[in-house]
């Protein structure tokens, strides 16, 4: 009659979350997908690469008395015609080297995408989790607000912060505040996405049974909020944090080529691509290859581990 | 006799011969005054087992307190203050909204439309009882547990709990210490445990809230014998919930549920998502804890012969209201509402084999619009021009019980095809 021991009989200790990292299929299907190996490598390599610019380096590209505008124009991998220098991937007009030039511009344009993303997520999985939450008329305002923005396209709404800062803030200021601007532009048009998925979970979390079994005991709503819900809806958000910091990090890019972006003094990739962009038809490939390289090797990688971690936190898709 | 009655009778062997004998002395309608007398003359052992004696002594004892009488549980009546019920509710009322939104009903020219989830409930539960609920899906047990339990706000009607009117409770304080008092039990033990948090902190969970316990070795240590109440090992507080079956899962939620030391337990379906087989373990854990803490429970089901087993009393519901109210022996043994009859005839029975099974006929009609009258009349076959025009409330008769409908009172419920029924269901 008894088909159910009343004490399990698996009675095997807490594993540390390191040997359930080993032992997962997270893990075992990282590994199976070739691809998804060779865009995390990149994704580190571009990281660490980053990280630590000044140290791998060759020149300071920010730094006006290192450059020598000897340099100028440098074909890669070949000596200059007048110095007589190398350099790996060439030089841009004022002898700056491209891949001093690409390390700092990558470090730019990886913080400006973490932090727009992060800025992004905090602020839509908030607004999702009230709106999802409370429901009516809350609701209502959160989402339509959503619908409003999501009807024009994130650059434009980026545009309008940046025309607004322009007006608002001092010209003396805009070259030192343009990053941070940047950030605040590319999260504001990207907080919906969000949003509307940690809304849609919200709702369907919310009406289970252990959410009301803590309201039930009078957990107050932000407890429930950030301790039972949150831990909860964060599968998909992982999601959409990565394939968006592909999403940031191009539109970075986008925004710095437009000229809105960060100044030429800190060139971001997406500026060393402007910048280039003008020798283009006279010769100088280089200069707007290799930034443009580098930029799609990392949002590509990004984006590749995006799809990936969707696939494998879907059980749906699950093998 | 089903699966479970037989799981529960297995289990209980021992205890249940002379349970079964009090119930059965103290609920038979004229048992009344012989009771004791009766007992003697069967064996004289059993008079002298403590369940019988209190169960005896407490029918004698008139219980005439509550605005509903107090079931006069035989199994569980051991407590003197069960005359005075621990919770009653009063004409307790709950409409939902389901009108269309507000531009598109104005446009549409309609009117706002409710749902009546809970029409007009009232019951009281004696400490230490098992009341229950029953019902087809959809008529508003549910929410009944859920109002009582803080989950809906009641749109009309009074909630009292120990004497004190729920809504009357002000500042958040004094709240959360009514709140403590009481707990619930779900339905879906697969949904009613966070699956991110382990089974530790999750019953460690109201200790925390109520701020019963202050440092972490005293909440390990009361988590630990908490998990042991519910035959599960201490060393399972360290693992997340989906490393469980169901039927764990279900003594993780009772071991959290009895975290705060409540007195009433809500119980709504708690073993309608298990094993068969599986239910009567947590059915007979249920009553055990019920036993041994003096718990009250109100026990929301729609499966009778889990009822059967677990109530003192029963309280029949459809749409939104309490059709009769009788002591669960009484109710099982001789049901005076059609509808109950219509229910109990519905249980599966090998003896009545080929036999077809017509014994519920028509759908829950659509609460937002419920027939006119008594709302169970497209149903019923005892409905005349009356039931159609005049809705019954609750009477009380002869024995006790409740009973809301025309038919019933009139005595037009004495034909055959009532009459059939209650043969064939006891």
């Amino acid at each position: 009659m008894s088909t159910e021991s009343p004490t399990p009989t698996t009675a095997a200790a807490p594993r540390g979350a390191l040997a359930r990292l080993l032992d997962s299929d997270l893990l075992h299907g990282f590994l199976r997908s070739p691809i998804t190996v060779l865009s995390a490598l990149i994704v580190l390599a571009i990281l660490i690469a980053a990280l630590l610019a000044p140290v791998i380096a060759p020149q300071n590209p920010f730094d006006p008395a290192t450059l020598n505008l000897m340099d100028g124009f440098s074909r890669p991998m070949q000596a200059n015609a007048f110095t007589g220098n190398v350099y790996w991937l060439g030089t841009d007009a004022q002898g700056r080297d491209l891949f001093s030039a690409i390390l700092y511009g990558s470090r730019v344009s990886l913080l400006v995408g973490f932090a727009a993303v992060a800025f992004a997520a905090v602020l839509g999985i908030a607004l999702g989790l009230i709106a999802g939450y409370r429901g009516g008329w809350v609701d209502s305002l959160i989402m339509r607000i959503a619908d409003v923005q999501l009807s024009f396209p994130a650059i434009l709404v980026a545009l309008l912060i940046f025309g607004v800062f322009k007006g608002v803030v001092p010209p003396a200021l805009h070259d030192k505040a343009a990053i941070y601007v940047l950030i605040l532009a590319i999260g504001l048009s990207d907080w919906v996405q969000y949003a509307r998925t940690v809304r849609s979970s919200t709702l369907a979390e919310r009406n289970k049974e252990y959410v009301q079994a803590a309201r039930v005991i009078g957990v107050p709503a932000p407890t429930i909020l950030l301790r039972h819900i949150l831990p909860n809806v964060m599968g998909p958000v992982l999601v959409i944090a990565t394939i968006g910091l592909a999403l940031a990090i191009i539109l970075e890019s986008t925004l710095s080529f437009l000229g809105v972006g960060v100044p030429p003094t800190q060139p971001s990739l997406g500026t060393l691509i402007r910048v280039g962009q003008d020798y283009l038809f006279s010769g100088e490939w280089w200069i707007v290859f290799f930034p443009g390289l580098t930029l799609l090797l990392l949002a590509l990688s990004v984006n590749l581990l995006g799809d990936w971690l969707r696939d494998a936190l879907d059980p749906r898709l699950r093998r | 006799m089903s699966i479970i009655e037989r799981a529960l009778a297995k289990a209980k062997q021992e205890d249940r011969a002379a349970v079964e004998q009090a119930e059965g002395l103290v609920h038979r309608p004229q048992a009344g005054q012989d009771a004791q007398g009766a007992v003697a003359e069967r064996t004289g052992d059993v008079a002298d087992h403590p369940a019988v004696a209190a169960a005896v002594e407490a029918e004698i004892e008139p219980a005439a307190l509550a605005p509903a009488p107090a079931a006069a549980g035989a199994r569980r009546v051991r407590d003197a203050r069960a005359a005075a019920p621990l919770l009653y509710v009063e004409d307790l009322r709950c409409a939902f909204d389901v009108s269309r939104p507000w531009l598109e009903r104005v446009l549409a020219r309609e009117p706002r439309r409710w749902l009546r989830a809970v029409d007009g409930v009232s019951f009281a539960i004696g400490r230490g009882c098992t009341f229950a609920l029953v019902g087809e899906s959809g008529c508003g047990k549910s929410t009944v547990a859920r109002l009582i339990v803080g989950l809906h706000e009641p749109s009309a009607g009074r909630i009292v709990f120990d004497g004190r009117d729920v809504a009357e409770v002000r500042g958040s304080a004094e709240r959360q210490q009514l709140r403590s008092r009481f707990q619930m039990i779900f339905q879906d033990p697969y949904a009613s445990l966070n699956p991110r948090w382990r089974v530790e902190r999750i019953i460690a969970e109201p200790i925390r809230v109520f701020g019963l316990e202050r440092d972490e070795a005293a909440i390990r240590a009361r988590v630990a014998a908490l998990l042991g109440q519910v035959g599960l090992s201490p060393a399972d507080g360290a693992k997340y919930p989906h490393e469980f079956s169901g039927g764990q899962r279900q003594r993780i939620c009772i071991a959290r549920a009895l975290a705060n030391r409540p007195e009433f337990l809500v119980c709504d379906e708690p073993t309608s998502a298990l094993d068969v087989s599986v239910q009567a373990q947590i059915l007979n854990l249920m009553r055990d804890l019920q036993d041994e803490l003096g718990l009250t429970f109100l026990f929301i089901s729609h499966d009778l012969a889990v009822v059967r087993h677990m109530a003192d009393e029963v309280g029949v519901m459809y749409l939104g209201r309490i059709v009769e109210i009788a002591a669960s022996r009484a109710l099982f043994e001789r049901p005076r509402h059609p509808y109950t009859r219509m229910l109990l005839a519905a249980i599966p029975d090998f003896s009545r084999r080929g036999r077809g099974d017509d014994a519920v006929r028509g759908e829950v009609p659509n609460p937002i619009t419920p027939p006119s009258g008594c709302s169970f009349h497209p149903r019923c076959p005892l409905a005349d021009a009356r039931c159609r025009g005049e809705a019954p409330v609750l009477r009380e008769l002869d024995d006790g019980r409740r009973v809301a409908c025309h038919a019933v009172e009139e005595g037009r419920d004495t034909i055959e095809a009532g009459a059939e029924i209650c043969t064939e269901v006891s």
